[in-house]
């Protein structure tokens, strides 16, 4: 964290890989909006920039970088809100139902990107796409039996990443 | 079927009689059912499968280089200047270099006094009006350290309206920037917030302008 405060470009590259895709997803669902999801992104890792001398480096920075992100996304709403009103006066401060479950978006996304690729490739299929097991295999081109291990262990995996959603969000 | 066989195949979506014998008898798994329910909406969701494009990470990467060398072009300016006027005068020259590194001049300053939960703090804004919003340098000083689970959250408020501009874990010089205009929004304070998913103002306001 002390180097990304310095804004060492590895420890940037670093806090990105690891965050900017969950910070990306909290923007999109909550914006539904590419381009403002881009540009939340971007002011997310800034604001956190600007902040990271003050973090404590001890503490893990999820819960900090998701307040942050969710925060911008919010600004970015208020502001879109704000210029699309005709006559110019500010909404009152009610957010939209794609604000909830931010956290959980997050968390998922997070433990998604610590899964193999073959195995959150099974995830997308079934979840995403909403395929059976037997069309995942003829679409991915590998044996039924291959699809049906990869999905058990892409689920254990999963839930044990996930293991700490509640107590996070208690 | 074990514990994690089962949050395998319930987080899969797959329930069926053995998931429903084993949610029957384990008071751990049960306790775990609302996670695992939420990541499976979240898995469906489309947004969490949206990939950012390739490019975001080095434009991020040169946002934060670019304000970095900016800083400390700043900075270097002002060791040039300060240099030889260091050894006339010390005072003089840490009332320039604050001067200097805040150039230009902010075009407002506001105090921000303590509230009653924090009585012994104080805290200036000044604040520099752009086109895109508002840049803010809070200067804090006597407020503790916001405990572990909270953060302090810095508020510019029309009415009912509440923009945050940002948050931070104690006092000192803050920089926050806000995508508003100053003039439109009378109000700075600053509250205590719990991480949570709560986006209104908590009711522990520690530093307030007052409408």
């Amino acid at each position: 964290m002390r180097r990304f405060s310095d804004g060492d470009p590895d420890a940037v590259r670093h806090l990105y890989d690891r965050y900017g895709r969950a910070v990306f997803t909290v923007a999109h669902r909550a914006l539904g909006d590419r381009g403002l999801a881009e540009e939340a992104v971007q002011q997310t890792f800034l604001q956190a920039w600007r902040a990271a001398a003050k973090f404590d480096p001890e503490r893990d920075p999820a819960p900090w970088l998701y307040a942050i992100a969710r925060r911008v996304a919010v600004d970015l709403y208020r502001r879109e809100k704000r210029h699309d009103s005709d006559r110019g006066e500010p909404e009152v401060a009610v957010l939209p139902h794609s604000f909830e479950g931010a956290w959980e978006a997050w968390e998922v996304r997070s433990a998604l990107d610590q899964v193999p690729d073959d195995e959150r490739e099974i995830l997308r299929a079934t979840h995403f796409l909403g395929l059976t097991h037997e069309e995942t295999a003829e679409r991915l081109g590998i044996p039924l039996g291959t699809v049906k291990s990869r999905s058990y262990r892409a689920h254990r995996r999963l839930a044990g990443l996930l293991s700490h959603l509640r107590e996070a969000t208690a | 079927m074990n514990c994690d066989e089962f949050r395998a195949q319930y987080l899969a979506g797959e329930n069926n009689a053995a998931t429903a014998a084993h949610l029957n008898h384990c008071s751990a798994c049960r306790s775990r059912r609302r996670d695992l329910e939420a990541g499976r909406i979240a898995l469906m969701d489309p947004a969490t499968w949206e990939e950012p494009p390739p490019e975001l990470e080095n434009q991020v990467i040169g946002l934060i280089s670019g304000n970095r060398k900016t800083a400390r072009t700043r900075l270097g300016r002002v060791e040039r200047w300060v240099r030889p006027v260091a050894a006339a005068a010390a005072v003089v020259i840490a009332a320039g270099v604050y001067g200097l590194v805040r150039t230009p001049a902010p075009d407002w300053r506001i105090a921000m006094p303590g509230t009653d939960l924090a009585p012994r703090a104080t805290s200036t804004v000044a604040g520099w009006n752009t086109e895109s919003g508002t840049r803010m340098v809070v200067t804090i000083e006597g407020l503790d350290a916001a405990p572990a689970g909270y953060v302090y959250e810095f508020w510019l408020s029309q009415g009912p309206l509440h923009i945050s501009a940002g948050t931070f874990s104690g006092g000192g010089e803050i920089d926050l920037w806000t995508g508003v205009a100053r003039a439109d929004f009378p109000r700075l304070w600053v509250t205590l917030e719990p991480l949570d998913d709560d986006e209104a103002p908590s009711r522990q306001t520690v530093l307030d302008t007052g409408a």
